[in-house]
């Protein structure tokens, strides 16, 4: 029975997620706090992500814009008119929604690379508005955001709210990927990854299905970029909006498992520390990090192309099958 | 008025050399299915081929253009063979990914074996200007226009008169078909794909009188071919021509009229226009 | 499915290496003598700002030296721990690093102001004091920071240094009154390239000259024919610009090209102060003035003769590990002296080596000259007040300083430019 439970689809996966919260308070110190805070919140942004180009196959490489959004909105409003970021996170998604509407109405019934070429040339264009319209957005000087803790500031003094927080968020995202999957929309946004024409034949809503999936993906972005931003308490257009950024959500999902729910989250846990530590570790010799991570996002491209994911379930499973069966001649 | 007239032609010269970046892409697009985001990053090895050469050599980037055209061949080559070839049957979007990562691969090299460093060829040629009536013009670029322009008619005289150019033109429009025709795809593929860096190559050669190279160069002339190549039509050679003129043209006009701030996102826009009116380009076929 | 397990190991192993390295003795190796004193150092050595980062932490490794061979810092040696921070999230990392993981007292940095605010935002809350020689973000010193210690000027001071100097000695040279004068601004469009302009700006509408054109750009820009041919519409009779090292030169060769080059070209800083300026344009770059923090000054402007010789020894040795360039780049020299000040002269004074007993020195020290050519006289908020931009022009392919007084040492020539157009 117990056995049953456990080789149920995603009841080790939730177990991961959930436990991972414990990881924060074992920890040595704030440095590795950092890194774990990071891992949940891209975590979070890549699943995010994942909810409209990781199940449709349609790779939107600009989603960097909506995490700039977040963070602006809310960061504005909280300069400006001392509203509370968590209210700002809010707006921060109504524009991000906004913004999916206007641009996925447009785009999304575009083929697939013009689609893909159409999310760069968005995220661009709000990155050079964002810099030229200093007056609101101080443009390229970047808003800080002064030291003030406290719950409705969203600002604490040590690591480990900020690490609550962005679990918090990953474990809200991964349930509505879980259940998206499990759902009508989730289906139909699989089967138009598949073959659009044929799931449009059998009566999916290309348009609809896909415009809800991609304002979704849009809206939870947002939220983690408000949560960047009062994290990392200084936010500049080039560094939040930045092409870097919005590969890095790519680059996670793929190497997790795109299209899975919990693949991109698999991917962060792994590449998020890797990439801190050999930052830290390699800091000699320059390129030599960038260098290393293409490399590795080549080889899982080129040999496990359905990300980490998958074969760690495969080889969950063996040895999982091993324990549960100890000795061969039974 | 004048001064627009100036405008117009700047523009139309960076066009040239605009074209000539993506009419590559375009190839292979067409041909091989391939989106290829480490575009740029060939244009940033030609240049820097050109300065090693120089500085060893003294020849300047047009007098080592055969090298230099030559090695491009063979890196163009090798990356097809080492990682393009293992992925044509895969979906799309391993494809791009997996050139997402060879430009993170290839700038990352550059930046550790050759530094941050800005390389800069100055030649004789450099500052020249030649005059027509009122408008002045800095020779490397007309250069640069006028080799640009006549590597794409070559192009496209390539694909129209020759048989491999017919057969690259038979897989962009049905690969099954011209298959079962007898073309040996993977060849033409490979073929294409050469042509293709060595083009974009060759833009990076033509530049490299008036411009630094640094590893991150090629990132912006990545971006620009997607945005020429989409909007001449994905896979139309004289589609990325005409393209690559337009947004010469209407990065200059907004430079000049809106400030060089808006420059680049002139011609986002411009794409974002076209799409939505026009999904399959200026030229495409739907 | 033996082969997953086997990647599976082989990456656990690694991973669970670096976590250990990482956690060991760091990179910097161990120490011979007992109880080094940790400093950090934070620059972008990848990405956009690589090349003026890695100057910079080269700089920041021969002040190290010196006051290692000089028997350190209260008898202890110095041992540096450094970090690549290509943008402030990076920066934000690697300073938490730097603090919780390799237990540093100070940190140098950063070059790019987004990165100072970033890593101030890690130092204030761990008391670990920020030295900056980079950033010029007014922010830094105006946001109460009580460990962050800036040697060099704030924002807009570079560029209304340019503009007093321009209303002050260079309008009668070319007999135009202030208030007839036409200016326009050119920058580049990051926070560096802001300041400063805005510091202009500001000056110029206080001064009553004449704003004609004011324009930003992206410093990969590739082709400023458009950019030039507005101005030239514009007619400045100065042109104030703030660039980086390449589009510095995409810029006079445009002007060159288009015959638009205004009588007066006012460099602010980076770009125009390069040394690889002077030697790419050639003759022509002779009037071109830079504005910028003192940069290879003669030295004999030293009157103390240790710091002749140190400041003789960092040159030698950074040329030694830039053989390309022609002379020490102003970042790097702004790296060298803020790091070198406070460990030789600061640190010293102070009665603790923590936040406070560092504050306490670092505000209570004050020093009549650094080997920035200025002295050291830093105010409640950590801005070094002593800071002062000079006012240079290329000469002969050198950097001669024209103002002010007390370091000059050439005169203005070329005003207006023989270069300058109709």
């Amino acid at each position: 029975m117990i056995k049953q439970l456990i080789l149920k689809q995603n009841f080790v996966l939730w177990i991961i997620a959930v436990c991972s919260v414990i990881v924060p308070f074992v920890l040595p110190n704030r440095y590795f706090q950092d890194i774990t805070i990071m891992t949940f919140l891209w975590a979070g942004l890549a699943t995010s992500w994942n909810l409209y180009s990781g199940y449709c196959k349609r790779l939107s490489i600009g989603h960097a814009a909506y995490l700039g959004i977040g963070a602006y909105t809310s960061t504005l409003l909280y300069l400006n008119f001392g509203i509370s970021p968590w209210i700002g996170m809010l707006a921060g998604g109504v524009i991000s929604a906004i913004a999916a509407l206007i641009i996925g109405g447009t785009t999304l019934r575009l083929k697939g690379t013009f689609f893909v070429l159409s999310t760069i040339a968005f995220a661009e264009i709000l990155k050079v508005m964002t810099i030229t319209s200093k007056e609101i957005t101080a443009g390229a000087l970047g808003l800080m955001i002064p030291y003030q803790p406290g719950f409705t500031n969203m600002i604490w003094q040590g690591k480990i709210p900020y690490a609550l927080l962005t679990w918090i968020y990953m474990i809200i995202v991964l349930f509505i990927s879980v259940r998206l999957e499990k759902s009508k929309l989730g289906y139909s946004l699989v089967a138009l990854g598949e073959n659009q024409e044929a799931a449009e034949n059998l009566g999916v809503n290309s348009t609809r299905t896909m415009l809800v999936a991609f304002v979704m993906s849009a809206v939870l972005t947002s939220f983690g970029g408000t949560l960047f931003a009062q994290y990392v308490m200084f936010i500049e257009p080039t560094s939040v909006m930045s092409m870097g950024n919005s590969i890095n959500f790519i680059l996670l999902a793929i190497a997790g498992g795109m299209g899975t729910a919990f693949g991109p989250m698999i991917g962060s846990f792994i590449l998020t520390p890797v990439s801190n530590l050999l930052r830290g570790y390699l800091v000699g010799i320059s390129g030599l990090h960038g260098l290393i991570l293409g490399l590795v996002l080549i080889a899982v491209l080129l040999y496990r192309p359905d990300g980490i994911l998958p074969q760690l379930k495969l080889l969950f499973r063996y040895l999982f099958g091993k324990i549960a069966k100890p000795g061969k001649g039974e | 008025m004048e001064q627009v007239l100036q405008v117009l032609i700047s523009g139309i010269l960076s066009g040239g050399i605009y074209a000539l970046a993506s009419v590559g892409l375009a190839l292979i697009f067409g041909v091989v299915g391939l989106v290829n985001f480490a575009h740029g990053e060939y244009l940033m090895l030609a240049m820097y081929i050109a300065y090693w050469i120089y500085n060893f050599s003294g020849l300047d980037p047009y007098q080592s253009l055969i090298i230099n055209l030559a090695v491009m061949a063979v890196i163009g080559y090798i990356t097809f063979k080492v990682i393009m070839e293992r992925v044509l049957d895969s979906d799309h979007s391993i494809q791009m990914l997996l050139t997402l990562a060879l430009s993170m691969v290839l700038q990352n090299l550059a930046l550790m074996f050759w530094k941050a460093d800005y390389r800069n060829i100055r030649i004789d040629m450099t500052n020249d200007t030649m005059n027509l009536g009122f408008l002045t013009f800095n020779t490397p670029r007309v250069l640069a226009f006028l080799i640009a322009i006549g590597a794409s008619v070559l192009l496209y005289l390539y694909l129209q008169k020759t048989f491999t150019g017919a057969a690259m033109r038979a897989i962009s429009q049905n690969g099954k078909a011209a298959q079962l025709m007898g073309i040996n795809i993977k060849r033409t593929y490979g073929l294409a794909f050469v042509i293709g860096t060595t083009l974009v190559g060759l833009a990076g050669l033509l530049i490299s009188p008036i411009y630094p190279a640094y590893p991150t160069v090629g990132a912006s002339f990545s971006t620009l071919a997607f945005i020429v190549v989409v909007l001449g039509g994905l896979s139309s050679v004289p589609g990325a021509i005409f393209g690559g003129l337009v947004i010469g043209v209407v990065e200059s006009l907004a430079g000049y009229f809106a400030g060089p701030a808006y420059q680049q996102a002139a011609y986002f826009l411009l794409f974002i226009l076209v799409l939505v009116f026009k999904p399959n380009g200026l030229f495409g076929r739907s | 499915m033996k082969k997953n397990l086997a990647i599976l190991l082989v990456l656990v192993l690694l991973l669970s290496t670096l976590v250990g390295c990482g956690g060991g003795s760091g990179n910097g190796g161990d120490s011979e003598t007992a109880d080094p004193f940790k400093v950090g150092a934070i620059y972008p050595l990848s990405g956009a700002n690589a090349l003026l980062g890695s100057q910079c932490l080269a700089a920041v490794k021969i002040a190290i030296d010196i006051v290692n061979a000089n028997g350190g810092v209260q008898g202890r040696q110095v041992q540096l721990v450094e970090a690549d921070a290509p943008d402030p999230t990076a920066a934000t990392t690697e300073a938490g690093r730097l603090v919780d993981q390799q237990g540093v007292q100070v940190i140098f940095g950063s070059l790019a102001s987004g990165n100072a605010l970033a890593i101030a935002g890690v130092t204030e809350k761990s008391g670990v004091t920020l030295v900056e020689s980079g950033g010029i973000a007014d922010a830094l010193t105006d946001s109460g920071f009580k460990n962050v210690f800036r040697i060099l000027d704030k924002g807009g001071l570079r560029g209304a240094a340019g503009v007093s100097y321009t209303a002050e000695y260079v309008a009668p040279m070319l007999n135009i009154a202030p208030k007839d004068l036409k200016v326009a601004i050119i920058h580049e469009e990051s926070s560096y390239g802001t300041s400063v302009a805005d510091g202009a700006e500001k000056k110029i509408k206080e001064l009553g000259l004449n704003l004609v054109a004011r324009e930003h750009y992206n410093s990969t820009i590739t082709d400023m024919s458009a950019l030039v041919l507005k101005l030239k519409e514009a007619k400045p009779d100065v042109l104030f610009t703030v660039n980086y090292i390449n589009d510095a030169i995409l810029l006079v060769d445009t002007l060159k090209q288009y015959d638009a080059m205004p009588k007066v070209l006012m460099g602010c800083g980076a770009g125009t102060t390069d040394p690889n300026f002077a030697g790419t344009i050639g003759a022509d770059s002779d009037g071109i003035f830079c504005t910028d923090m003192p940069t290879n000054l003669p030295l004999d402007v030293f009157a103390d003769e240790a710091m002749k010789n140190v400041v003789s020894e960092f040159r030698e040795r950074f040329r030694k590990e830039f053989p390309d360039m022609n002379n020490v780049s102003v970042a790097a020299e702004a790296a060298f002296a803020g790091s070198y000040t406070f460990l030789n002269n600061i640190l010293p004074n102070a009665k603790t080596l923590d936040a406070e007993g560092i504050r306490e020195a670092a505000l209570t020290t004050k020093l009549d000259m650094t080997t920035l050519g200025f002295g050291w006289d830093l105010g409640d908020d950590g801005q070094n007040y002593a800071a002062s931009a000079n006012i240079n022009q290329w000469q002969g392919g050198k950097v001669v300083t024209v103002y002010p007084d007390k370091l000059k040492n050439g005169e203005v020539i070329n005003v207006p430019l023989p270069i300058a157009g109709q």
